[in-house]
């Protein structure tokens, strides 16, 4: 049984929300963990194959934020500031762990390949159905990817989130957060490029 | 397009031409298909068993936190008393014990005592002799060669 998602709270209730989490109102606290929960969770398990683990990285995130909530400056939302709280928890957890999948790296001898230019009538973005098939596919290519193309391709395409934001959650200049989506983004076109010519084992 | 991306991620100054173009190649076909796709992926909802157990951590957490408070204003309440009660003693007993028979302020006391003592003191000097009293209170000295008259002694 699961939880009812809720949606991200407009910036004044946030607002709101945080000074009443600041005097200690645990009722505050409790909306925003509904609020922003399964965002975090869906992020979280992304990055950490393990589910459980991924279930405690979450918990820790809000115990970190409850902690921590009198150095929240407010500068950025608080969707930003949970995610970067996750997110370093996750990238804490991977170096103990170290079994990241190997960074895909900027290679001036694979920029002969075709990988960045698919010419195929096929990719078209109104039409995505996500079947199963699909959806295996486009797992397996995001579990395939080494940790910094995945948070990029996750945070952007999956939660939204502009560059500006990416890069002050990941601590990055803009253009790298550019980089790194359009490769991510290449390496999943590589690994669905099968299915898309209608391969049968796939 | 590699040489351009290593630019970006050193962050050298790049061609705005080809940032534009770069911009362009993240809204290709191929690039929103994969967005698309990756938006569409279900997002699994954390269970009531894992928010009840997030619910007993934080619990734990704000009784640890309100039992740190409760140390520190254990410790610092008493502290505080004290430090309270020894700047009122200082600030009414100390000043008492120095400030008896003395004069250490500019009032209109202490210069009217001062202007006192000073008198006092060239009284005992000069002695009492009506005229250089007389000629101290109003600037005037005699001259050596004043002849001294009747009228002058039956002033006296």
């Amino acid at each position: 049984m699961s939880l009812k998602r809720l949606e991200s709270p407009d910036a004044a209730i946030e607002s709101a929300l945080l000074d009443r989490w600041r005097k200690q109102d645990p009722e505050a606290f409790a909306k925003l963990i509904d609020a922003y929960q399964n965002r975090v969770f869906g992020f979280v398990r992304k990055m950490v194959p393990d589910a459980e683990e991924a279930a405690d990285v979450v918990q820790d995130t809000f115990i970190r934020a409850y902690q921590a909530i009198h150095r929240f400056d407010g500068r950025s939302s608080v969707r930003t500031w949970l995610f970067r709280i996750a997110y370093n928890l996750c990238v804490d957890r991977s170096r103990k762990v170290d079994r990241s999948p190997t960074e895909l790296r900027i290679d001036a001898s694979s920029e002969e390949n075709e990988v960045f230019d698919i010419p195929d009538t096929r990719w078209n973005p109104e039409g995505v159905i996500l079947d199963e098939e699909l959806m295996t596919l486009v797992e397996a290519g995001i579990a395939s990817m080494s940790e910094k193309l995945r948070s990029v391709l996750l945070l952007h395409d999956k939660e939204d989130m502009s560059y500006e934001e990416i890069a002050n959650i990941l601590a990055l200049p803009i253009g790298t957060v550019k980089s790194r989506l359009f490769l991510a983004r290449t390496h999943l076109q590589n690994v669905l490029g099968s299915y898309m010519r209608g391969d049968a084992n796939v | 397009m590699f040489s351009f991306m290593k630019k970006m991620q050193n962050r050298e100054i790049v061609d705005p031409i080809k940032e534009a173009n770069f911009d362009l190649a993240l809204n290709e076909k191929g690039q929103q298909f994969v967005a698309q796709a990756v938006k569409q992926i279900p997002v699994e909802d954390v269970s009531l068993a894992w928010r009840s157990q997030l619910n007993e951590k934080l619990l734990q957490e704000s009784a640890k936190v309100s039992s740190t408070r409760k140390r520190i204003n254990f410790v610092w309440r008493p502290m505080a008393g004290v430090a309270v009660g020894a700047a009122l003693a200082f600030a009414l007993i100390v000043p008492r014990n120095d400030g008896v028979g003395s004069i250490q302020s500019y009032s209109v006391e202490a210069s009217l005592m001062q202007a006192h003592i000073s008198a006092d003191r060239s009284h005992e000097l000069i002695g009492s002799a009506i005229v250089s009293a007389d000629n101290q209170s109003n600037g005037f000295v005699m001259p050596a060669n004043y002849e001294w008259q009747e009228t002058d002694l039956g002033a006296l």
